[in-house]
């Protein structure tokens, strides 16, 4: 039975969409290409009818001629491709990964954060019906949900290089995810282990090993990704705020005030030694930060009074926050950090100031005891209580101060925290 | 002996040669070939469109697109200054192996 017009049409039709199937090309390479071929494919076929055979006979003969469609996409490709072409698609790859981190970011930090702070809300509307208070999330958990969006920029500039760059140098991209894939996986891990730096906790930590993952995930993807305006994201972010503006507006502010001010002795201070010495109470200390360095001195009214002593510094102990029934971490029996104590000359202030405190002059053996600590090198510690110390003749540790307390985070890279970890700060 | 063999090694020769006398698209240099080589030549097209596009990466041709009229948009294939260059260079490295050849075969027959 022969076989009518269109269906002979459809087998050349099959014929170019199988070489097609075979092209590593973008669309519109692709498109010139088989139309190349389909014009072929008519002209040939007509000659052949012009000869006697039918439209259908004429058709697979003129299919024929051309040879087997993978091979013929083969040479194809082969044909096209040079050395201006990998550098051509080395650009495109490059403004692929630009185009797709950009649009990756935005639209995975804008949908990160406010999904964090949908969560943060529902959680601080849970509490405060039953009753409590929340006070929003740490310093090292707020920093999780920009390393998220980091991931899905990571990812969607990923899903972009990986079908760009084969499309430009003309090689499959099944095969170019194999190039693409360590690479980029390679530099992501070392972008997370040793350049980003910021606050960190163990959940933080885990966030950013696991981020070539995410570009794993992209470049796996072979089929072409146009990045367009996402509707559907900017309606539910739309959708999103509002419900966050209602909640405002029906619970008033979500987080328990954060008041941090603390006075008088915590719980689990004597552990560190003797209370102060009568003396000590004429000292003052203060303190500057700098970073996560912490600075601090203490004005010693006579310091022939500590001849004798050895071991003198800065203490920083883990506890807990104030604002939460702070004191002593009761696990810790030695501070997490400590750093050595220097004297001013005798008889002059540091800065210079020659006023003593209550608007006296400087005592002529009044000086200065300075040190400093980098607070942001502990995994774990979110409050520091800082005492300045010193061994007396006899072996007794004292107390040179009152104690001061403040907040305390992880800020580093991740290669940072680990050498901190394994190093048991 | 197998023509593809003695085709693969003239491709550019073959389509030069018949795209120096005008502009052609590519079943009309397929034609054009199979006429001048009165039927000799003519293996399939299989091999031309790899060659015509190798040859517009060189520099060799330029291509350009015609509406088809009725049919699908054609495309044409026009000789460039390099192309012409090309040709001579290959056209009297052809000769010059001819007629080696040749005189392998004829002394090999007298011989």
């Amino acid at each position: 039975m022969a076989e009518d017009g269109s269906e002979s049409e459809r087998f050349g039709e099959r014929f170019l969409e199988s070489v097609e199937q075979h092209l590593p090309f973008d669309a519109l390479e692709r498109a010139d290409i088989l139309d190349e071929l389909r014009s072929h494919l008519a002209d040939s076929a007509a000659a052949m009818e012009a000869k006697g055979l039918d439209r259908a006979e004429a058709e697979r003969a003129a299919v024929e001629r051309l040879g087997p469609a993978e091979r013929l996409a083969h040479e194809l490709t082969r044909a096209r491709r040079d050395r201006t072409r990998l550098l051509a698609a080395a650009g495109a790859g490059a403004w692929g990964l630009v185009r797709g981190g950009v649009w990756g970011g935005l639209v995975g930090w804008a949908v990160v954060t406010v999904a964090a702070l949908l969560i943060s809300t529902a959680i601080a509307v849970a509490a405060r019906q039953a009753g409590g208070a929340w006070s929003g999330l740490d310093t090292g958990t707020s920093a999780i949900p920009n390393i998220v969006a980091l991931g899905v920029a990571v990812f969607v500039a990923a899903r972009l290089l990986t079908p760009t760059f084969a499309a430009r140098a003309g090689y499959a991209a099944p095969l170019v995810r194999w190039l693409t894939m360590p690479i980029g996986a390679a530099l992501v891990l070392t972008y997370a282990l040793a350049i980003w730096s910021g606050p960190l906790n163990w959940p933080g930590v885990v966030a950013l090993v696991t981020l070539p993952l995410w570009w794993l995930a992209g470049a796996w993807q072979t089929r072409p990704f146009r990045l367009g305006f996402p509707r559907r994201i900017a309606l539910g972010l739309a959708v999103a705020v509002g419900i966050l503006l209602g909640a405002n507006a029906l619970f008033g502010p979500m987080l328990a005030a954060t008041d941090r001010a603390f006075s008088g002795w915590p719980a689990g201070s004597d552990r560190i030694g003797a209370p102060m010495p009568n003396w000590a109470a004429k000292a003052d200390s203060g303190g500057s930060t700098f970073g996560g360095y912490e600075e601090l001195a203490i004005d010693v009214s006579d310091r022939t009074r500590l001849t004798g002593w050895t071991d003198l510094r800065i203490e920083a102990w883990r506890g807990t926050d104030p604002a939460r029934g702070g004191g002593f971490d009761p696990t810790e029996t030695v501070p997490f950090m400590t750093a050595p104590l220097q004297w001013s000359a005798a008889g002059t202030s540091p800065d210079g100031n020659s006023v003593w405190y209550g608007g006296q002059g400087w005592p002529a053996n009044a000086a200065t005891l300075t040190g400093g600590l980098r607070l942001d090198r502990s995994p774990g510690a979110t409050w520091a209580w800082l005492a300045f110390t010193g061994v007396d003749p006899s072996g007794q540790r004292h107390l040179l101060s009152s104690l001061s307390g403040t907040q305390v985070f992880f800020h580093g890279t991740v290669l940072d925290w680990f050498g901190a970890v394994f190093s048991g700060r | 002996m197998d023509r593809s063999q003695l085709l693969r090694g003239t491709t550019a020769l073959l389509i030069l040669g018949v795209l120096k006398d005008g502009e052609l698209y590519g079943y009309e240099i397929a034609q054009r070939i199979r006429e001048r080589s009165a039927a000799f030549i003519d293996p399939g097209e299989g091999w031309l469109y790899p060659a015509l596009h190798r040859l517009e990466k060189q520099g060799a041709l330029q291509g350009s697109w015609r509406d088809g009229g009725l049919g699908p948009r054609r495309r044409y294939y026009q000789i460039t200054a390099g192309g012409l260059h090309m040709f001579s260079a290959q056209s009297a490295e052809w000769e010059q192996f001819a007629q080696s050849v040749r005189l392998v075969t004829v002394g090999a027959t007298n011989g």
